[in-house]
């Protein structure tokens, strides 16, 4: 049984926002000491998937579509210890992401499952997991936090508003995955990062792989800007010992009108 | 301009609201004609006749609220078809947000994803804004289709002017196609308990995070959300650690909360957190690590242990009001 996993690389939010600006010519985002990582909820994704094949047995192929650069995110998805890894080389210029993941899917002949993150931390559409769904003709799981059971039905256990609910889904299908405490990515053993470092990373032209791609609905519109906007919120610091800490801060939260807005009925 | 509001059946009275504010926005200053479809049997005509659209339709056999998205795509695509808006909006919760892409990609739309505001360009095209890097930044995007299909960030669009219109409700006659079979509920695990408001009502909302360092530390945060009418929330990173129940988890599946307050405690504030409490009025941010990006989006920021702080507030405040 094969299972595909949509990796994206991302700005690794928590090691460079200090001088976090867009750039106005290109519309992107512009911070000194740049780190990127694997997305947060690709990661989780990844972690479902690997959670499944070492319980049921499967093979897991990371996928990802970006620059050559890109493959640092297969790596340490090899090193979690991930089957395969195929990176589609795209300039951007190519098919849509989603649509250069279907023909990847489909080239290494399909699979049983293909799991996405259920947003990521850049653009946040969400819109891969569904879209994909759609480009493989596959029914869609959303907010899947574990997968069980195999060969003629599996059993998604996925969030939902108000808990969790259980669906019963045929093969092939795609989910999109959230996190939830049972499926904390591990943290790779440092000889596997070695050993990643040296793995064969599969790479599929976009050109080849796609030959005449639809125009996604990516391509349908365009960026007229992109800014960093100017908030009205100037953190006001309130420093002291705890005990005049904390009476400056009940003074404050007593000079707000809590709930008045919703009294009065007329939002804001 | 055809722009058409499809209210599923999730769609309580507040969103439908709110989307229909997104939609007289997006209609000022146009020629523009605003049809609401209706697809839940919770879908009344007081509803309808509320709303203040041009046309409203209902379905001839209206979806019931355990419906899977599935059916419902269907639904909007032929929707789509018999009707043939330009623009099309949804509301951005976990409904919205996947079937809005599938709906794209069939229709050749283009797909505007948890859009929070809509700018008349100067030629008079209509420009959708919508955040980015968690709202870190806002983007602007022009859509070259003839349908958009656009979600709503919820809590976005909480004012807008009305027109009053008092639209006949029209029957729909799209009936269901019997579900694929691919997909079958097995089990709907019983909510959470919780006490007091849910988070996406709550005035308040005192939420806790890594920095808690127990689950024990929410105890006081509990406390403090009782004394204020409020709610208590968490970080991805506390529900990680198992301190608390993820139906506690601010950001979490789309959610986004509004509250007049929102108490950070020793939140770092990560980039889905911080996105999902964009719409709160006021965020106090509590936290040991000056550093802390939470800093930058709150109004008021304590840089303090919570163990001294929290009990010292509860002090405060209850020695007032008592």
């Amino acid at each position: 049984m094969q299972i595909f996993v949509c990796v994206k690389q991302a700005l690794d939010w928590n090691a460079s926002t200090k001088d976090f600006r867009i750039e106005p010519a290109t519309h992107q985002v512009a911070v000194s000491f740049a780190r990127y990582r694997i997305d947060q909820f690709d990661e989780i994704a990844l972690e479902v998937a690997l959670q499944y094949r070492d319980r049921v047995g499967a093979q897991v192929r990371a996928l990802t579509v970006g620059p050559a650069e890109a493959d640092d995110v297969l790596r340490h998805a090899y090193a979690m210890k991930a089957d395969q890894a195929a990176l589609v080389e795209s300039t951007g210029e190519e098919a849509s992401t989603v649509e250069l993941l279907a023909a990847a899917v489909r080239h290494y002949g399909g699979g049983a499952i293909v799991l996405c993150g259920r947003t990521s931390s850049d653009n946040g559409t969400g819109q891969t997991g569904p879209a994909l769904a759609e480009f493989l003709r596959a029914p869609f799981v959303a907010n899947v936090v574990q997968i069980e059971g195999g060969e003629n039905e599996w059993l998604c256990r996925c969030e939902t508003p108000s808990g969790y609910e259980v669906l019963k889904v045929t093969a092939p299908f795609v989910v999109s995955v959230t996190n939830a405490d049972t499926n904390i990515p591990r943290v790779p053993a440092m000889g596997d990062v070695m050993r990643a470092h040296r793995a064969k990373i599969e790479v599929l032209a976009a050109a080849t792989l796609c030959p005449s791609p639809s125009a996604a609905f990516a391509q349908r519109m365009r960026v007229v800007r992109r800014y960093v906007p100017v908030t009205a919120r100037a953190c006001r610091r309130i420093d002291g010992a705890p005990q005049q800490q904390a009476k400056a801060l009940a003074q404050y939260i007593r000079t707000l009108s809590i709930g008045a807005r919703r009294a009065e009925g007329n939002p804001r | 301009m055809k722009i058409l509001v499809v209210a599923t059946p999730r769609d309580h009275r507040g969103r439908l609201e709110e989307l229909m504010n997104a939609a007289h926005t997006a209609a000022r200053g146009r020629a523009a004609e605003i049809h609401l479809l209706g697809t839940g049997d919770n879908f009344d005509d007081a509803t309808a006749q509320a709303a203040g659209a041009d046309w409203v339709y209902r379905l001839s056999t209206p979806v019931s609220g355990s419906f899977y998205p599935d059916t419902l795509l269907d639904i909007v695509e032929r929707a789509c078809v018999q009707l043939t808006p330009a623009l099309l909006f949804l509301t951005g919760d976990t409904v919205g947000l996947q079937l809005a892409p599938r709906l794209a990609v069939r229709t050749k739309a283009a797909y505007i994803s948890g859009c929070c505001g809509v700018e008349l360009a100067a030629s008079g095209r209509l420009d959708f804004v919508r955040p980015i890097y968690g709202g870190k930044a806002l983007e602007v995007l022009a859509s070259a289709a003839s349908l958009t299909v656009v979600t709503v960030k919820p809590k976005s669009f909480l004012n807008g002017e009305r027109r009053p219109a008092a639209a006949q409700v029209q029957t729909l006659d799209i009936s269901l196609t019997s579900p694929s079979g691919a997909i079958t509920r097995v089990q709907v695990d019983a909510p959470e308990e919780r006490v007091g408001p849910d988070l996406e009502h709550a005035p308040v909302i005192v939420s806790g995070g890594r920095g808690l360092g127990s689950a024990e530390g929410f105890a006081g945060l509990h406390r403090l959300a009782e004394i204020l009418g409020g709610a208590v929330g968490a970080s991805r990173a506390a529900v990680d650690a198992g301190w608390i129940a993820s139906t506690f988890q601010v950001g979490q599946t789309g959610t986004t909360v509004a509250p007049d307050l929102y108490i950070a405690i020793g939140i770092s504030g990560a980039v889905q957190h911080v996105a999902g409490i964009g719409a709160a009025r006021n965020i106090v941010a509590i936290n040991t690590d000056e550093e802390a990006p939470i800093f930058g989006v709150a109004n008021v920021g304590v840089v303090a242990d919570y163990r001294g702080i929290i009990p010292a507030l509860i002090d405060e405040l209850t020695e007032k009001t008592t």
